[in-house]
């Protein structure tokens, strides 16, 4: 229930970003009108940087602060609300517009402004010198905006607000280059298949206003949670009602089969690639689940669903980043396989756990991208790994923080990726049945993870030269773009202590601190059978195979790609067919051109050509040709012989006279 | 009967319902003779209207003065508010085609007064037409208005179309005639009457039944169809209109049209309810031959003539209409009068613009008439208004008359011909759009053949303001003709 | 009174037009922007001046009526008929829209209206006169009077100002949507003979008494002349050829307003008027309009000619008016009242912004451009902007209406609903397709090289609609608020012609299955 003081000032965390936004965009306007011509015109952007940083750190300290609010409150009591006014009274529809901060949205709320701070500053070194880039900061800080909308409202349709905005800024993003055609195609793909989640959403909305006659999440959260028993047709709107939300997930977080917009969405800057497809926004899927997670649990056959779905896309984004030679490709790919996992937590109903991996994964995977982005940002636009190589020497900031991404994403032990991961295959294990096999995927996807991983560190940073020396001088980053590498490679390093397993006979702080959102859905997942907990001996067990595969593989894919480019030449050679299959994402994205964009643009022109323009319209001008020919054939009748009049009349007066008769 | 109570019947009721023709009659002897002395040519406009304007303040008193001498000359002849009506209507119809003939006729222009007189003489029929309670009285009418109508429509002696147009109309007229005649034989021969109050009571109604009775109302009314140019008695109208001389096309449109149409609400009697349907089915047939017939015009006199066909299968729904349903019910009789007017000052103002432009050389075709809005923007904007109204357009008189007749049609349980008709009219709309893109839309492909446009006279231009004045008037504010009528 | 001025303030200002001299043309613009800008005033005046009636929704704050002439009507007794204007909320919104949308039509035609720009102003403001009638008129016979007057001056303006088809598509434009409203004339007719009245407010009281039968046929003759003009599936074909042809000022007062002639008198007459057979036809509605929606935007999927393309779309968003309308559900009445305003502002920007490239490039071949962004970037972002105002994004104008069609149509009728839905998936095909092609990329056409950005008068003239798009988006309520009351007497009505058609109310076999309760 959300409490009814006022905290107004809340609204100043997705405000200042909205602030930035438009003071950066008035900045990038201003630059316009001289655009051509003298340099001098381009000064005022140079201060967009800062006002979106400002804004940036504004925001992450009112979120530390809401953090630590929150803290002294009982955990019962842990939300703050703010409620702006009754954005729509329309039509038997009431929404408030209001804001919600609690344990979930708090979490979101740090690693959005805190991640988030840390690539605009990394971004105000990676963008210098274009010419978009105040327009780039505005973007940015909108993006945060939406997204913080997304996590802090208190209604679904002020998720929506969100969940369109951040879509909306990702296409913004992902276009940023669009005088390059792709980008602009990428950005247009990204946002027709958000749109198709975004539709799937909207029937979930409405199905909840059938149940709940509300879309305060707090209210369905809780009437969910304290509702005992539903009738057969409630239970099914509730299946329903998940089904579709979490189809709006799969369009927003990634998920199989939505997922083919986000490898493509590389065409963007990598700050944005870091920032919005890998730490934030592609997350808020796994936000909405956890924050509706009593209708979910309560769902029934939906659970399950979720979690093959997770366990699918994991499966098809690890194998398919083995092969990527595009090194922002290669992050893109595990990005979804990574997202996959998160999935399969919500699946076997480890909210904490999915929300731990959320962590985690902002940290190293926006590491790795930045440490991408510095990489490619010293070799001149460079993103292919067979041209690199050796660059260790060149770049050893990047080299260091990269490594340490590398291995949390890995999960090589005791850093954050290895616990938050091994949670997740532990609880996919304890639900038992089915989820022997989903673990299984699991397990298997963490070896192609730590495979491809050490893969690209080889192929990157190790073996001979591959770039042409005279061309490519590699350079290591500024510093304003390495100290950010440097803060994520500790996070990532130390993130893990945020969720140590029970074995370790220490506090799940994550856990605990969701524990008043996760409860609920807990509660009603411990009434269903098949849910027990593992003894500690399994737990030790699964902990060092967990640890096992990682150093395996991850040594395996190591040695087998530092010496250069030969493993993936003689891996093609010999094995054609597949090594194309998983480049091209297992062929998912073409047949998707083919059995379904293709066939509607067919439609449409048919649907132009031959029913619009032919039928409909045919018959339309066809009444008006009929006219005039009925107006050309009735002048013979009038051919000016007096004769032919009189015959005219007298057959007429006859006709009539037998009418008459007749009737 | 001898002259002592034939000198009875003309009391004082008598002579104030025949006062409005005795003026114009005056009117005509006086322009008669005035022809002949050269003074007299100089007062002969002033003259007919004079006799014009007299008839019109008879009607008028007729009209708002309260008691109407009702049934006159042995009940042949009626004089009631419709009638006094149907006169300023005529009147009307008259003036304006005299006042367009004004400047029209060039070499022709020495025997202006003869024409004159002939107008005036047809003013006359028609007045007695709709005054008519008698078949007689209403030949006699028929007759009046038809002779000098032959000798006008070929007035224009040199001019081979002209006098085709006046033979024609002549050789089909009398053929009209004698169905008349031989139909009105008919009745009289099976009801012993030709008084259509006798032909009303019951006795009569029943006789009209029997098939030889209706075989002569059929054939009277294949006569009056002829003279209002209905299917399939139209086809003289297209080549009549188009050869004689425009004023004397606009006086055929308006008036005859408005008589015939007079006559047949008040002689409603002859046909029994059972024609209702055939009348109706006619009437739809005749606005589809009128407005397919228009449509494939290019010559825009030719073109308003067989909208006028369409016009009086328009009005025949009415007819109809007032067949089928309860004759106490006024609605019919209003309906006609009031589409009538309407049509009068439409019709009128718009032959009258075609006579104008013809003196800018050369028949009026759709081809003559491009950038017409830059030349000549007044008559441009006129005729544009007279073709909305010729349209039924809202904010005319067109609307006002077409709404009514339509609704005594609906009324009267002939929906069905209704909906056909207002579809019809969607047709008729092609046309009328199109002299409009003409004016406005298009320019001239050569400006070679585009003589510079010659001023028009003071007659034209006070016609036509009255025409576009009345079109407006009756459709924005319609209520003081609905209360006239 | 207010209203009788409001109503004909604008054809006083054509009346002044007329008196300039033909080459005074800057006087003519004049005199024309500053007759549309006090009507604004006026407009904006009302609006605020506006309360809502109290709960009886009876008495509404300006009327004004006149006896104007009398009708024969049976045995001698005659039907009054009033020159009577009344504003409800729902016409006072229809009624702002003109009038703010008006002044930026006529600042619209300094750039693309060169010759005879006397004609042009006389007919703009007679068509204003035209449609402030026929939002206001509560008598039937005056409402058709408006109606049909209306129709003339977009003739006159395609016809003379528009493009190389223009007679073709202005002619076929005139009689087609001639043929319905004389259909409607009958119906007309026939209630007049049948009530004795022309008054609506009777109307509206009593016409819910006559058998269902009788009432579906009134409702198929209006339902025509409105489902024309609207345009609704089949009879859309008229709409793009107007569109493409018509100069962008005409576009822009088309698709802003009489467009929505229809809708509103769907709304008034087909479900005030009619409750008991707008519930029966109601499936058949929604049917018509779901299909539209997804008609349209596959149609404006494939066109090449930008202002095509936004005709189609028009095909397509005026679907969910429908939709909603029909679903006679509270949420969908007022989303479809307020995806009319919606969709006046949306297209009518998009149009604007048509036309000032178009009058920069004289060309509206989506292929003719390419990377118009780096030459024009404020035109890229109103653009842009506008493009997803129409779309639907949250914070904007559109996505209320939106969701409120949606919602109010699934609680009716799931299937339709969802049908529609996938318009909102095309809806950003076709949209974001038409803004790559036209935007982005690399700006290769030396032709496209040479544009310049938009100008002053150009932004000052679009912003007006922009706020107003913000302010939709933010604050629904603000404009909804005055509306309410009024929709939900509607409501009401038609929830009583539920339960008394319950037993008539033939349920399309499409739904059933689909149907949740």
């Amino acid at each position: 229930m959300p409490s009814h003081e006022s905290h107004a000032w809340l609204w100043w965390i997705p405000l200042l970003p909205l602030l930035g936004s438009a003071i950066a965009g008035a900045l990038h306007l201003a630059t316009l009108r001289a655009r051509h011509g003298d340099p001098q015109a381009s000064a005022p952007a140079s201060l967009a940087p800062w006002i979106a940083c400002g804004a940036m750190l504004g925001s992450f300290v009112l979120s530390v602060t809401g953090f630590l609010e929150l803290r002294e409150l009982e955990p019962a009591a842990r939300h703050l609300a703010s409620t702006a006014h009754d954005w729509i009274s329309i039509g038997g529809l009431d929404v408030d517009l209001g804001l919600l901060l609690d344990p979930l949205s708090s979490v979101m709320t740090l690693v959005i402004t805190g991640v988030g701070f840390l690539i605009h500053v990394y971004a105000s070194g990676y963008m210098k010198g274009d010419k978009g880039y105040g327009k780039f900061f505005a973007y940015l800080n909108l993006f945060v905006f939406a997204m913080l909308m997304l996590v802090l409202s208190s209604s679904l349709l002020g998720v929506f607000i969100g969940w369109e905005g951040v879509g909306l800024c990702s296409f913004l993003l992902i276009g940023f280059w669009y005088e390059k055609g792709w980008p602009a195609e990428a950005a247009q793909k990204a946002f027709v298949m958000n749109r198709v989640g975004d539709a799937c959403f909207l029937i979930g909305s409405f199905l909840l206003i059938r149940l709940f006659d509300t879309l305060d999440l707090a209210t369905i959260a809780h009437t969910v949670g304290s509702t005992v028993s539903f009738t057969d047709e409630q239970a099914l709107d509730m299946s329903l009602a998940a089904l579709f939300l979490f189809g709006g997930c799969c369009g927003k977080s990634a998920q199989f089969p939505l997922f083919t917009w986000l490898p493509d969405a590389m065409a963007g800057p990598t700050p944005v690639s870091a920032l919005i497809h890998a730490a934030t926004m592609v997350t808020s899927g796994i936000y909405l689940v956890v924050r509706l997670n009593p209708l979910f649990a309560a769902s029934g056959w939906v659970l399950p669903l979720i979690a093959i779905v997770g366990a699918l896309t994991a499966l098809i984004g690890g194998s398919t980043a083995l092969v990527q030679r595009d090194i922002k490709k290669v992050l893109a790919y595990s990005t979804v396989s990574q997202l996959g996992y998160m999935f399969l937590a919500l699946g076997s109903g480890a909210w904490a756990a999915a929300l731990f991996h959320v962590v985690t994964h902002a940290f190293f995977k926006a590491l790795l991208f930045l440490g991408a982005g510095s990489v490619i940002h010293g070799m001149h636009e460079e993103q292919d790994m067979h041209k690199m190589g050796g660059l260790r020497k060149h770049m050893p900031q990047t080299y260091i923080t990269f490594l340490a991404g590398a291995a949390a994403l890995s999960g090589l032990p005791l850093l954050s990726g290895f616990f938050s991961k091994d949670e997740i295959l532990a609880h996919a294990f304890a639900n038992g049945g089915l989820y022997y096999g989903l673990w299984a995927v699991g397990a298997l996807t963490a070896a192609l993870t730590a495979y491809y991983t050490w893969r690209m560190v080889a192929l990157t940073f190790f073996g001979e030269e591959r770039f042409d020396h005279h061309h490519v001088h590699p350079h290591e980053s500024p510093l304003v773009m390495t100290l950010p590498l440097m803060v994520l490679a500790v996070l990532s390093i130390l993130g893990g202590v945020l969720g140590l397993p029970p074995v370790l006979h220490v506090p799940h702080l994550l856990a605990e601190w969701l524990a008043p959102v996760t409860d609920a859905g807990n509660k009603i997942l411990a009434q269903s059978p098949g849910e027990h907990h593992l003894s500690h001996a399994l737990e030790w067990v699964l902990l060092g195979l967990g640890s096992a595969i990682a150093l395996g593989f991850a040594h395996t894919g190591f040695h087998a790609h530092r010496h250069g480019t030969a493993q993936d030449e003689f891996f093609a050679r010999k094995r054609p067919t597949l090594a194309a299959t998983l480049g091209d994402a297992w062929t998912i994205d073409s047949r998707y051109a083919r059995i379904i964009v293709l066939p509607l643009r067919m439609l449409s022109f048919l649907i132009a050509v031959v029913v619009d323009q032919f039928a409909i319209d045919g018959l339309v001008n066809g009444t008006g040709r009929t006219a005039r020919d009925i107006a050309q054939h009735s002048r013979r009748a009038v051919d000016g012989s007096l004769a032919s009049y009189a015959l005219w009349m007298g057959a007429g007066a006859l006709a009539i006279c037998a009418l008459w008769m007749w009737s | 009967m001898n002259a002592q109570n034939l000198l009875q019947m003309f009391d004082a009721n008598a002579l104030r319902a025949l006062a409005p023709l005795i003026a114009l009659a005056l009117g005509l002897v006086l322009v008669l003779f005035a022809g002949v002395f050269p003074l007299g040519r100089a007062v002969r406009a002033t003259l007919v209207v004079a006799s014009l304007a007299a008839s019109a303040v008879l009607h008028g008193n007729l009209l708002l003065g309260g008691e109407t001498p009702g049934k006159v000359l042995a009940g042949t002849f009626e004089s009631s508010s419709t009638t006094a009506m149907w006169g300023l209507v005529f009147v009307a119809s008259t003036l304006f085609a005299w006042l367009y003939s004004v400047r029209y006729y060039e070499e022709d222009a020495p025997f202006k007064n003869e024409h004159d007189v002939l107008m005036l003489a047809t003013a006359i029929g028609m007045m007695l037409m709709a005054g008519a309670r008698d078949l007689i009285v209403f030949f006699i009418g028929l007759e009046l208005l038809s002779i000098p109508l032959y000798a006008l429509a070929a007035f224009r002696r040199d001019r081979a179309r002209s006098v085709e147009a006046g033979l024609k109309y002549f050789l089909l007229g009398a053929f009209a005639a004698g169905f008349f005649l031989y139909g009105s034989a008919l009745v009289y021969a099976t009801t012993g009457s030709l008084s259509l109050d006798t032909l009303a009571d019951p006795a009569a109604r029943a006789a009209l039944g029997q098939p030889m009775a209706l075989v002569g109302v059929a054939l009277i009314a294949a006569s009056v169809f002829f003279k209002v140019s209905v299917f399939p008695f139209h086809l003289w109208v297209p080549d009549v209109y188009e050869g004689a001389p425009t004023p004397v096309t606009a006086l055929m449109a308006t008036g005859t049209k408005a008589a015939g149409f007079a006559f047949l609400m008040s002689a409603l009697v002859l046909l029994p309810a059972s024609t209702a349907t055939t009348v109706a089915l006619i009437a739809v047939i005749t606005m589809a031959a009128g407005n397919f017939g228009a449509l494939a015009q290019t010559d825009v006199k030719r073109m308003l003539a067989y909208s006028g066909i369409a016009h009086a299968g328009t009005l025949l729904l009415g007819v109809a209409g007032a067949i089928h349903g309860d004759p106490s019910n006024g609605a019919p009789v209003q309906a006609s009068l009031v589409y009538m007017a309407a049509y009068v000052a439409t019709a009128a103002g718009a032959f009258g613009l075609l006579a104008l432009l013809e003196r800018d050389g050369g028949p009026t075709t759709l081809e003559s008439l491009k950038g017409l809005a830059q030349r000549r923007p007044w008559v441009a904007s006129a005729l544009t208004l007279f073709m909305l109204s010729l349209g039924g357009i809202p904010a005319t008189g067109g609307f006002l008359g077409k709404y009514l007749v339509f609704s005594v049609a609906v009324r009267s349980e002939l929906t069905g011909f209704a909906i056909v008709g207002v579809l019809l009219s969607v047709v008729a709309l092609g046309y009328y759009l199109r002299v409009i893109i003409a004016m406005y839309m298009q320019s001239p492909e050569h400006d070679a053949n585009v003589s510079a446009p010659r001023p028009a006279s003071a007659a034209t231009t006070l016609a036509s303001i009255v025409c576009a004045a009345l079109v407006l008037a009756t459709g924005v504010l319609p209520g003081w003709l609905l209360e006239l009528t | 009174m207010e209203l009788v001025l409001l109503t004909f303030l604008p054809l006083l200002g054509a009346l002044a037009v007329l008196c300039t001299p033909r080459a005074a043309e800057g006087l003519q613009r004049g005199i024309a922007l500053a007759t549309t800008l006090a009507v604004a005033v006026l407009g904006v005046k009302l609006f605020l001046g506006y309360d809502v009636p109290g709960g009886d929704g009876a008495a509404t704050p300006y009327s004004f009526s006149l006896p104007w002439f009398q009708l024969p009507w049976r045995d001698g007794t005659p039907t009054q008929v009033h020159f009577s204007l009344a504003m409800d909320g729902i016409s006072l919104l229809m009624v702002t829209l003109t009038a703010v949308l008006m002044p930026i039509v006529i600042l619209s035609t300094w750039g693309h209206v060169e010759k005879r720009v006397k004609e042009f102003m006389v007919w703009m403001l007679v068509m204003q006169t035209g449609m402030l009638g026929t939002f206001l008129a509560v008598d039937l016979v005056l409402f058709y009077f408006f109606w049909e007057v209306s129709l003339i001056p977009l003739y006159f303006l395609v016809g003379i100002w528009g493009g190389e088809q223009r007679l073709y598509a202005t002619v076929k434009f005139f009689l087609y949507t001639l043929a319905g409203s004389l259909l409607m004339m009958v119906a007309i007719i026939a209630i007049l003979f049948d009530r004795g009245t022309s008054d609506l407010g009777e109307l509206i009281a009593q016409l819910g008494q006559t058998p269902l039968e009788q009432q579906l046929w009134y409702f198929a003759a209006f339902a025509l002349a409105f489902g024309i003009k609207v345009p609704l599936l089949p009879f859309h074909t008229w709409l793009p050829d107007a569109h493409t042809q018509a100069p962008t000022s005409g576009s822009v007062v088309l698709a802003g307003v009489l467009l929505k002639m229809g809708t509103y008198g769907l709304l008034r007459f087909c479900i005030q008027m009619l409750p008991d057979a707008a519930v029966a036809a109601a499936p058949w509605m929604m049917a018509l309009g779901a299909i539209g929606i997804l008609y349209g935007a596959l149609l404006a999927w494939a066109q090449t000619d930008l202002k095509r393309l936004i005709a189609c779309s028009s095909v397509s968003h005026l679907g969910y008016v429908v939709l909603g309308l029909f679903a006679l559900t509270p949420a969908g009445l007022s989303g479809g009242m307020l995806q009319m305003v919606n969709h006046g502002i949306s297209t009518g920007l998009l149009f604007l912004l048509v036309g000032m490239l178009y009058e920069r490039r004289h060309s509206r071949a989506l292929d003719a451009f390419g990377g118009v962004a780096t030459v024009m970037p404020l035109f890229a972002l109103f653009w842009v902007f506008t493009v997803l105002s129409s779309a639907g994004l949250p914070g904007l104008n559109g996505f209320v209406g939106e969701y409120l069609i949606l919602l109010g149509s699934f609680q009716s009728s799931p299937l339709w609903s969802v049908i529609g839905l996938t318009g909102v998936i095309f809806g950003a095909v076709y949209l974001l397709m038409a803004t790559r092609k036209m935007l982005f990329g690399a700006c290769t056409n030396p032709e496209n090289q040479r544009l310049t950005d938009l100008n002053a008068r150009e932004i000052v003239l679009m912003l007006p609609l922009v706020v107003l798009a913000v302010w939709l988006g933010v604050r629904p309520n603000d404009f909804m608020g005055k509306v309410e009351p009024d929709l939900a007497e509607v409501g009401r009505r038609v929830a009583v012609a539920r339960q008394s058609t319950a037993a008539l109310e033939p349920v399309t076999p499409l739904t059933e299955g689909v149907a949740a309760r």
